[in-house]
């Protein structure tokens, strides 16, 4: 038993040796494995550290190019043009201009006749936007010398609410904001022989000497007297005609002319009782030249300008520094039976006025522009407005006078452009009156209107400017500030507009107020500082 | 002080407020800013007279901030030029569509092929 146990002993230390004689070996061999694997982590990890070195690396650059990138990107150089399918192109366009003014009308406190002007009437701040608009034209090749072209245009109001106008001087229901209230055409063109156009569009006669007008949109524009008969806020002849078809020629060894014409597509006719043109042209919702029947707190007839066929026709010189023009619009049978009311000549039976003051009113005018090596550009206008209405009518006619514009723009730098103006209205046969004057033949109704521009570019885009302006009427004129695209500062006041009122007459419901009153011989003055931005 | 004068102050101050604040924001424009566009533009109007498309006396709008020609078509005469300036039309389109909305003309070729020839070489 003894020997057994000592058997089993010597058997187990054998085994054990030889054991720790394989232990010995495997240390070894799982030494160099594991020196081995050591190696290959090391090495793994030197790839991860470089994998993640260079994911950080990309995601700083990613959010590098996303900090300076615009929300919304466009593809580099396209700018606002777009190429479309089969060679035309489509461009996005705009012109925004806002400025803060501070004008005055420049009334007396009170006077022998209309007594006190209502609410103020001196110095008032204002935000103005002015002649603002975005648009998109395009053009379609057809076929050698034959395009497609095509234009929508709408204005937009920036500081004002977008809205149907009835101000202190008009009512209308066109809305500025409405797709598409401005220049919109299709029509086909052509580099050899011009190009003909369908829709609505500013008239020959307007453009013809746009480039004359330096101050276009601002207070102090030349509209405040050239192309405008009676020195409201409407500019008759300054026109963008509605339902129109016009020819615009191309440049042959510098001549050029264009011609539109406008049918009235007025059903209304000479042996209406309020006569020829009083009634809203087809398909338009206002009367033809501007404002709802009722405007100006009148009966509601378009019977205060409304017009029926409009022809309009320039012609142009363009040589080098000189531009010479000539133009001529003609508006058929323009209805101003309203301006009759009230006075003896006017049958009592003729609530309206006398249906009998519809005339034809025309206007033409020359113009020449020249630039002078200096950097000077000096520029000059004259014309002349006609309505030829029975003699026992012409007491009250405001709309046949001479007019007279003078400007001179100096380059001053690259950036800097200064022009000054001087208007001239002449006096007209009669005057209808105004809430100061009594009206009648041979009215002392001349004006001057003198302004002074200051335009610093501070890219080819954008401009500041400062306006100052400045309208002296005589006293039975009633010229304002900024007709044809500025906020309105004219000889209306505060007075309460008229309007159906149900609590008056005790309830039975009524006409309430008179609608606010036109003081002539105002003063008005102004100054405008304003951003432009065009694309 | 009246109420009248008041308003009139308070409207002259706010004027001048704002005309200061453009006119520095206009000195702080350096001319490292300003965009080769407009130099091209300058150079056109020096090197291109007279620069007349249509009846549209372009030269004599660029050196006067758009006198000279009708804003309309300066406005488009802009755009169109900086699209070509950009690279974004070619000058066949160029042509074709200040063609269509200026007008033609006996001076418009030469007018154009001088635009072209001033663009910038890529």
């Amino acid at each position: 038993m003894k020997t057994k146990r000592l058997l089993a002993i010597a058997v187990s230390l054998a085994c054990a040796g030889a054991n720790v004689a394989h232990a010995d070996d495997s240390a070894s061999a799982i030494k160099a494995q594991v020196e081995t694997l050591q190696k290959q982590l090391d090495a793994l990890k030197a790839q991860l550290d470089a994998v993640q070195t260079q994911v950080q690396v990309q995601k700083q650059e990613q959010e590098k190019s996303t900090k300076a990138a615009p929300f919304v990107q466009m593809k580099p150089g396209l700018g606002t043009t777009f190429l479309t399918a089969g060679g035309g192109e489509v461009t996005l366009y705009g012109n925004l201009d806002v400025s803060i003014d501070t004008t005055t009308k420049g009334l007396q406190s009170n006077y022998d006749q209309g007594g006190a002007p209502v609410g103020k009437m001196g110095w008032l701040p204002a935000i103005s936007t002015n002649l603002s608009y975005l648009g998109v034209r395009g053009n379609h090749p057809i076929a050698d010398n034959l395009n497609f072209v095509w234009q929508l245009e709408a204005g937009i109001d920036i500081s004002a609410t977008p809205g149907t106008r009835s101000t202190n001087s008009n009512t209308s229901d066109s809305v500025n904001g409405a797709l598409f209230s401005r220049n919109s055409f299709i029509g086909l063109a052509g580099k050899d022989w011009g190009g003909v156009m369908l829709g609505k569009q500013e008239t020959p006669y307007k453009t013809s000497t746009d480039r004359l007008n330096p101050f276009s949109g601002m207070i102090g524009d030349y509209r405040v007297v050239m192309g405008n008969t009676g020195g409201d806020n409407r500019v008759e002849f300054g026109y963008r005609a509605p339902h129109a078809i016009w020819y615009q020629s191309p440049n042959w060894s510098g001549f050029s002319f264009n011609t539109l014409y406008s049918p009235g597509q007025n059903r209304s006719n000479g042996g209406d009782p309020i006569g020829a043109n009083s009634n809203l042209a087809s398909g338009e919702q206002d009367c033809a030249g501007g404002n709802i029947p009722g405007s100006g707190a009148l009966p509601p007839s378009c019977n205060d300008g409304s017009f029926g066929n409009l022809w309009s026709i320039s012609a142009a010189y363009t040589w080098e520094s000189l531009y010479v023009t000539g133009a001529y619009e003609m508006h058929k049978n323009v209805n101003r039976s309203s301006d009759t009311i009230g006075f003896p000549t006017t049958p009592p039976e003729d609530t309206q006025g006398d249906p009998n003051d519809v005339a034809d009113e025309y206007a033409w005018k020359i113009a020449a522009q020249y630039t002078f090596p200096t950097k000077t550009t000096i520029g000059a206008v004259y014309e002349r407005f006609y309505r030829p209405v029975p003699s026992y009518l012409q007491y009250q006619n405001e709309r046949q006078r001479s007019g007279y514009w003078l400007v001179v723009t100096q380059a001053v730098t690259e950036k800097d452009v200064v022009s000054g103006g001087w208007a001239h209205a002449g006096a007209s046969p009669g005057d209808p009156g105004t809430h100061n004057t009594p009206g009648g033949s041979n009215p002392n109704n001349q004006a001057n209107m003198y302004t002074i521009a200051w335009k610093h570019l501070l890219d080819r885009s954008t401009t500041i400017y400062v306006d100052w302006a400045m309208t002296v009427n005589h006293v039975d004129a009633h010229y304002d500030l900024g007709a044809g695209g500025h906020l309105t500062t004219d000889c209306h006041d505060a007075s309460q507009q008229a309007a159906f009122d149900p609590t008056a007459n005790g309830g039975a419901g009524g006409v309430t107020g008179n609608g606010p009153h036109c003081f002539a011989g105002g003063r008005l003055q102004g100054v405008s500082v304003g951003l432009n931005y065009r694309f | 002080m009246s109420m009248k004068n008041s308003d009139a102050s308070q409207s002259i101050c706010t004027t001048v407020v704002v005309l200061l604040a453009l006119t520095a924001a206009s000195c702080a424009w350096s001319p490292a800013q300003e965009s080769g566009f407009n130099a091209f533009l300058q150079t056109i109007a020096a090197e291109c007279r007279p620069l007349i498309i249509g009846s549209d006396n372009l030269g004599q709008a660029i050196v006067f901030n758009g006198l000279g020609a009708r804003p309309e078509s300066y406005n488009n005469f802009l755009g169109q030029t900086s699209a070509l300036y950009n690279g974004a039309i070619p000058p066949a389109a160029y042509r074709n569509s200040l063609n269509s909305f200026l007008g033609g003309g006996n001076s418009n070729d030469r007018s154009f092929d001088c635009i072209v020839a001033h663009l910038p070489k890529t």
